[in-house]
């Protein structure tokens, strides 16, 4: 269904990301000649393909071509950034030189030391599958219309939304120290949302699939399990005011994990404002956490030999037995602290984690739900703390009650506070089996003690 | 902004007459172009000088009740172009699989130029007063703070953008609009109590917003109430009466009614208001509004993203649900005018049924007589985000500051806290509407991966009973 000749084009360079270099290296060279003491820049295509899906019907096939330049600079310490969707050479020069200009107004930084030098990444993690790029339309469509039957075999009249997406990227980094990086990627991303409605009863649920490669992509089967979910959503009540224990099951529990790696940022932990500054090497934890960040994972839905400013990627342990063991660094927050780059910069300057690796229990997530005469598990959604004071204050919006080590009914209006740190110390099981996305596990979790808000007061 | 705006209709204007030509149900091509900057002033320094421009085409073509999109960065003929063959292709190729096949209202074509500028051109202020005025407000934060202050973030950024619509019952409209927004976030500790506060401005307008900020009410009050939630207590978990400040009463009309308001949810069958159009759905001392023309309003714009005029939209009045919030599409399906409701992010994304500054109306109820009869009780100040499950009327707002009621007078300061509610049950407990009215809430509203600016507001509201997600 695609037309040959843009597409030509741009497949060659998603295919040869090499060949978007000379751009970087003509910004590069622009900005240098314009005063900078320090550049970096990046020249990247895109090309995404989506199918969405509302009302249980195929709703928009949608293509999207992007490009972009973006040329950072450094005078004095002070950063200056200009970025635009354009890859000609007359406009590229125009960029250098706004970026320049703006670093020259910035306000100098002595604790700003240099750029990232080239080096040679531990490993390079398969990031590109050509079959991605052979996939049409036609398959995202079927893909689609696939998922929206199944979801009817399950519930004729379920109403079911989601999209399927197919996406390619290519970009090349160049920098006044000498980085010269090209890199490619792939991306097949398939997510859906069930809603079940008798009357005023309504029961609901959402899921999801991603991988970078076809052969770790499942195309089938996540409509009808949200369906199947939706409907065991029906009939919600509130809950009783009270302290309880939590059960966050995979996916709340990776994105409870994914808040510790953001409070693990080094330069909100220099800026004082993370809740885990001035907490390296204490406990912050149950002993039952170990966490580590490796964006080095094959495969790896967050992997990639080198971090947004071209450093290579090194593996962090984040948390080792509760302990607070390690930050995550870009070059300006290492060169800081005097300590070595883990390769988490982001383009713009700031700090970010990749895939995360929990340490393994002993028992089954059944087991641990099974031990808890009266809780609640946690199946979709998070307890979204604030990273600055630790403050936990939110819905728990797809949770069932626990009795008797059971899930027997879902919850409604019922909402969890408390400190962060305290509840980490609180987690008493983490599941030896999990959920599986590539390049990451996502194990249960359980807290105990945790104060549940819904009818009454305590 | 130097684009011609006549030689972008040149290009636009045959690729709609080409869709014509090939005989489509509806066909619109869009351009847009942006160009803005930033500025991060962060612990006493201009940190971080941001510029970025970007322009693109889409081309949004419907055939058989299917519909193909397309879109290129870049005003460039040949992928515009490319981009009309292939949404003609996505249309034809998927038109098989579309069971809920989608048709647009005809509207009259609408010609129209609209230019909203503001008071002062963003190139007027220099790069170098913008960032003198944001190191300023951060110094008064600071001083503001008592030295209790370790982190303080002030940004500022403005940006215009340009957009032109042709399609093909004839319209054709060229709006520039320009937008700016600051924000100053301090964080203090004080022993084991770290604490932030967060204060945004915004508006339809350029950098009048920076020259005439009062910081007494910005970077002077962040810095007060940061102090005041170190001094501040967890807040008491359960259900409690709640009486909701203006500058967080908005923050319930868009989450607590403004998604599900949305047209597109309502026919897919996401709205928990399916079915009840004409009903009564609030308490009938509740009305709410989405209004764009709202002059200088960060979310206001001329014309939506399918060049449909704006205007004011009663989704409830006195109660009973009226208006909902259409694109073309949905104003179609449901046999009413289109009311300019078809927002989209950029040029690289479809427009979708989008609110734009959303209030409810002011009542006659006095703050004081609002106290009265609360026993135990949270007052709700300074919203921060929240967010809705459409389909099940739940939904969260997160305040940055709270304070106990007791005995119908105000008592403790609060941390801040999270309250949620069932969507029916929260308008029909509303029981007293305050006369004031506050509309400062700029920001992003996210929906289907897109972020579009809006703003919302209101008066003191009394809510009967809410859960609050308190610590203890």
């Amino acid at each position: 269904m695609m037309s040959e000749k843009r597409e030509g084009d741009i497949e060659m360079q998603l295919h040869q990301p090499e060949r978007l270099l000379p751009l970087a290296e003509q910004a590069v060279a622009s900005a240098k000649r314009a005063g900078a003491d320090f550049v970096d820049a990046t020249a990247s295509i895109s090309r995404e393909l989506s199918i969405t899906v509302e009302k249980s019907s195929i709703k928009t096939a949608e293509l999207v071509w992007s490009r972009q330049v973006s040329v950072r600079v450094y005078v004095a310490g002070g950063m200056g950034y200009a970025s635009g969707s354009i890859l000609d050479p007359g406009d590229i020069e125009d960029l250098s030189q706004k970026a320049v200009a703006l670093a020259r107004l910035a306000t100098p930084d002595p604790d700003f030391v240099a750029l990232p030098e080239p080096q040679q990444p531990q490993r390079v993690p398969d990031t590109f599958d050509p079959q991605v790029l052979l996939i049409g339309p036609d398959d995202a469509i079927r893909w689609a219309t696939q998922n929206i039957q199944s979801a009817r075999s399950v519930y004729r009249d379920v109403i079911l939304s989601g999209d399927v997406g197919i996406s390619a990227s290519a970009g090349a980094l160049a920098s006044s120290s000498g980085i010269r990086i090209a890199r490619n990627s792939t991306s097949v991303d398939l997510g859906f949302f069930a809603v079940i409605k008798n009357g005023a009863n309504v029961g609901s649920f959402a899921d999801h699939d991603s991988a970078r490669f076809m052969s770790d992509f499942d195309p089938d089967g996540i409509a009808a399990k949200v369906t199947q979910r939706a409907l065991s959503y029906q009939n919600a009540r509130k809950a009783k005011t009270q302290k309880t224990t939590l059960v966050l099951g995979p996916l709340p529990a990776y994105g409870l994990i994914g808040a510790i790696a953001g409070a693990a940022n080094a330069e909100s932990m220099q800026r004082r404002r993370s809740i885990f500054a001035d907490r390296l090497n204490t406990v912050i934890g149950s002993t039952l956490l170990t966490i580590s960040d490796d964006g080095l994972i094959s495969r790896g839905l967050h992997s990639g030999a080198h971090d947004g400013e071209g450093a290579v990627r090194n593996v962090v342990k984040i948390v080792d037995g509760g302990r607070f063991a390690g930050a995550l660094h870009n070059s300006y927050t290492a060169n800081k602290a005097k300590v070595p780059n883990t390769g988490h910069g982001l383009r713009t300057g700031g700090v970010g984690y990749t895939n995360l690796q929990i340490g393994l229990g002993e028992k089954t997530a059944r087991e641990l739900i099974g031990e808890v005469d009266d809780g609640i598990y946690l199946e979709l959604g998070g307890l979204d703390p604030d990273l600055v004071s630790g403050d936990i204050s939110t819905n728990l919006d797809f949770a069932f009650k626990i009795e008797k080590g059971e899930l027997t009914y879902p919850l409604a209006n019922t909402m969890v506070g408390g400190d962060f740190i305290e509840m980490l110390k609180n987690i008493d099981a983490v599941s030896v089996d999990y959920r599986y996305e590539p390049g990451i596990h996502m194990p249960t979790l359980r807290i105990r003690d945790v104060q549940i808000s819904s009818e009454g007061q305590p | 902004m130097t684009t011609d705006v006549k030689g972008i209709f040149d290009i636009i204007c045959p690729i709609v007459e080409r869709a014509k030509r090939r005989g489509v149900q509806f066909a619109d091509v869009r351009a847009v172009a942006r160009r803005g900057g930033s500025i991060l002033v962060q612990d006493r320094r201009a940190e971080k000088m941001f510029y970025s421009k970007s322009a693109g085409f889409s081309v949004r073509i419907l055939v058989d009740g299917s519909w193909g999109f397309a879109s290129c960065d870049g005003f460039d003929r040949r992928l515009l172009d490319d981009c009309f063959d292939q949404a003609l292709l996505l249309a034809k190729g998927s038109a098989q699989a579309v069971d809920d096949r989608a048709w647009v209202a005809l509207i009259e074509p609408v010609q129209q130029e609209a230019r909203c500028l503001g008071k002062v051109d963003i190139d007027e202020v220099s790069l170098e007063k913008k960032q003198s005025i944001c190191l300023e407000q951060e110094r008064l934060a600071l001083d503001a703070g008592e030295g209790m202050i370790v982190n303080s973030v002030v940004t500022y950024s403005d940006s215009i953008r340009e957009q032109w619509v042709a399609n093909t019952m004839g319209t054709q409209v060229y709006s520039s609009l320009v937008r700016a927004h600051t924000s100053c976030q301090v964080t203090a500790v004080k022993g084991d109590i770290r604490q932030r506060n967060y204060q945004a401005r915004g508006h339809q307008g350029g950098p009048e917003l920076l020259l005439e900020l009062d910081p007494e009410q910005f970077s002077i009050k962040a810095g007060k109430k940061v102090l005041q939630q170190l001094r501040s207590r967890k807040a008491p978990a359960g259900e409690f009466p709640v009486i909701f400040h203006p500058t967080i009463s908005g923050l319930l009309a868009h989450e607590a009614l403004g998604h599900n308001a949305e047209a597109d949810s309502m026919w897919t069958g996401h709205s928990i208001l399916q079915g009840k159009m004409g009903e009564q759905v609030a308490s009938d001392i509740v009305s709410i509004v989405d209004d764009a023309t709202v002059p200088g309003s960060f979310g206001s714009e001329p014309f939506d993203s399918e060049g449909v005029p704006t205007r004011r939209r009663d989704i409830i009045r006195n109660g009973v649900l009226r208006e909902l919030l259409h694109n073309l599409e949905t104003a179609a399906k449901f046999d009413v005018e289109p009311n300019g409701c078809g927002r989209a992010q950029d040029h690289a994304s479809v427009p979708l049924c989008r609110m734009s500054n959303t209030f409810f109306l002011p009542g006659s109820s006095k703050f004081d007589e609002m106290l009265k009869g609360i026993d135990r009780g949270i007052y709700l100040r300074e919203g921060y985000e929240g967010y809705v499950y459409t389909e099940r009327g739940q939904f969260l707002c997160h305040a940055h500051e709270a304070q106990m009621i007791e005995n119908g007078q105000l008592g403790e300061p609060l941390r801040d806290v999270s309250v949620s509610g069932l969507i029916l049950e929260t308008l029909m407990n509303i029981d007293r509407v305050g006369d004031d009215f506050v509309m400062i809430f700029p920001g992003t509203c996210g929906k289907g991966g897109q972020g579009v600016p809006t703003d919302c507001g209101g008066p003191h509201l009394r809510v009967r009973r809410m859960v609050v997600g308190g610590q203890q």
